[in-house]
């Protein structure tokens, strides 16, 4: 080796570590795929005197001889990412989009199914079609049995009935023996299909359900999903159920549930914007507690949950409006009674828990890199820290600026650095 | 686990990064080539049982690798060595000079260059690998050697 070119080579060499776990999920899903090629082949010669019982086989597609994603899909799975907080990324690899299926809907609409793997050892997926841009969601290196997603493109009145479709159950399944998916009704109807099998590096099973009309009322809703193999045999089931969006009083904010004629306002902050951000509770008559932060006339969201569930020590979150932005949030867990914001620059401040909800307008000369808050501490009334945890700091779009710049390999897109 | 099972656990903990570095010059992309790799060893993984050991594992296993990238490429899985392809450095920036060189050499040199130097692989398997005589590739490294001693000019190479 006393070749000087092995000095040159080894100058540019990249030292890596693979993932070993990755390389046998790959060859269980070739085992797979080859095992079911061999029951299509083989289903074909039987079904001659059984067409019936082999009328659910699924399709297997081999993802790299599937079809490639138009370049405007490609730039869509690019921009999922793009200015998400490192280690929230999806790490998609976008330029490998490809086809998985395309159903037409009872409406007459037609939507695509789009898969890319990502370098988290999952994949992204996107329903896409006209006038359905797409639910994008991902999958990171643990495949559960059933990862399913309910989608109602139509409207929703007031009270959360199901006004017009269409009403999609879709999604995938990382149980590899799942030959057969089912969705159950509360009325008693199935309805059943196979799964699309994908090939690796996507190893899993997607499916779509256009739930019909008949099954959008409360009492005809679904309530299960089955998975079972080739014979029939039940391998999982799990309770899937339509939540419906909480609907909101246009005037108040609040909770359709809250009983308003009992309504406080916990926290008043007066922001530097000159607007005042005020967090709202009400009882509902069923014993939940709502609450709802309201930002001058508007609403910033809120939600009602029961009086008994475990809280998390810093389950708040951050919002942003012209030019604010608000740390809120709640109830968090009992015996905090302050959270310490701490700051890049050195700054702290303690923010005091009103009935397990939290206001806090971060200061606008805490907006700039280098100022941001980094980290939030939850501590009790002894000042003992109960809980501690990092904020992202260099995240686009997380707080306001006057001037947006683009985005570092952001494919054009502009935000607040 | 079986024998050959934990074999090929074994030779792609200690072999990953040369066959990424190696890959890479065919596939293009670090991702696609990460890929590649994990596809061949998947590939090799499922089907162990076959490999006779009539070759050495690591030699069967960059066969499946090469043909892997090549896939990758879009090109026909079945592709031969001798079919088309241009391996190249990925990051000519890195060493522009060495880039330069390498582009000057017939792709099946460069890609004997790169099983060398980047997947440090001796002669005998290379030879194996390509399906040629280990003549063949110590005097195509001669040449290659040769021609980018002259390219890198006053770069020392021998």
């Amino acid at each position: 080796m006393s070749d000087s070119l092995h000095v040159r080579f080894d100058r540019i060499r990249h030292d890596r570590e693979g993932d070993w776990q990755d390389v046998v999920r790959r060859a269980n899903g070739r085992r797979r795929r080859r095992r079911l090629a061999v029951v299509t082949v083989l289903g074909a010669v039987v079904a001659l005197g059984a067409p019936t019982a082999l009328a659910l086989r699924g399709a297997i597609v081999d993802f790299f001889e599937s079809e490639p994603a138009p370049h405007r899909l490609v730039l869509d799975f690019a921009r999922q990412d793009v200015g998400a907080p490192p280690g929230l990324d999806n790490r998609v690899i976008y330029d490998q989009t490809r086809k998985i299926f395309e159903r037409k809907l009872a409406n007459g609409t037609r939507l695509t199914l789009w898969v890319a793997p990502n370098r988290r050892g999952g994949y992204c997926m996107a329903l896409v079609g006209p006038g359905h841009p797409g639910g994008f969601g991902c999958l990171w290196e643990k495949r559960p049995p059933i990862s399913a997603g309910i989608g109602v493109r139509g409207a929703i009145s007031p009270e959360g009935i199901i006004r017009s479709g269409p009403v999609l159950v879709s999604g995938s399944v990382g149980n590899d023996q799942a030959e057969t998916i089912e969705l159950h009704y509360r009325d008693g109807d199935v309805d059943r299909q196979a799964l699309t099998w994908v090939s690796s590096p996507i190893d899993a099973g997607f499916f779509l359900f256009d739930v019909p009309e008949q099954h959008w009322g409360k009492d005809h809703q679904f309530d299960r999903l089955v998975l079972r193999d080739a014979d029939g045999r039940e391998l999982y089931s799990e309770a899937i159920a339509l939540h419906l969006p909480t609907a909101m009083d246009p005037k108040t904010g609040a909770p359709s549930e809250a009983l308003q004629g009992q309504a406080r306002k916990l926290i008043e902050v007066p922001t530097q914007t000159g607007v005042e951000a005020a967090l709202w509770t009400a009882p509902t008559s069923h014993g939940r507690v709502c609450n709802w932060l309201r930002y001058g006339k508007g609403g910033f969201g809120g939600g009602c949950s029961p009086n008994n569930v475990d809280r998390e020590p810093l389950a708040v979150g951050q919002s942003q409006g012209a030019g604010v932005v608000l740390l809120w949030g709640g109830p968090v867990r009992k015996d905090v009674a302050r959270i310490e914001v701490r700051f890049e620059d050195g700054d702290r401040a303690a923010v005091p828990v009103v009935e397990g909800m939290v206001l806090y307008e971060i200061p606008p000369e805490h907006f700039p890199r280098g100022h941001r808050p980094e980290l939030l501490i939850a501590r009790n009334a002894d000042g003992k820290e109960l809980a501690r945890r990092r904020q992202e700091t260099n995240a686009y779009g997380a707080y306001p600026c006057v001037k947006p710049v683009e985005i570092p390999k952001g494919f054009g897109e502009r935000a607040c650095p | 686990m079986d024998d050959k099972a934990r074999a090929i656990e074994e030779l792609y903990r200690a072999r990953y990064s040369r066959f990424l570095n190696t890959l890479v010059t065919i596939t293009g992309s670090w991702d696609r080539a990460h890929d590649a790799v994990q596809e061949t060893f998947a590939r090799a993984y499922a089907a162990r049982h076959r490999w006779r050991g009539d070759s050495s594992l690591e030699t069967w296993v960059w066969r499946i690798g090469l043909r892997t990238a090549l896939g990758f490429r879009g090109e026909l899985e079945s592709a031969h060595f001798n079919g088309s392809f241009d391996p190249l450095l990925v990051e000519p920036k890195r060493d522009p000079l060495l880039a330069e060189a390498l582009r000057a050499l017939p792709p099946k040199r460069r890609l004997v260059v790169f099983l060398r130097y980047f997947a440090d692989l001796p002669y005998a398997e290379i030879a194996r690998i390509c399906g040629s005589s280990e003549g063949t590739v110590a005097a195509t490294l001669a040449q290659a050697r040769e021609s980018l001693h002259e390219t890198l000019a006053e770069e020392e190479v021998r």
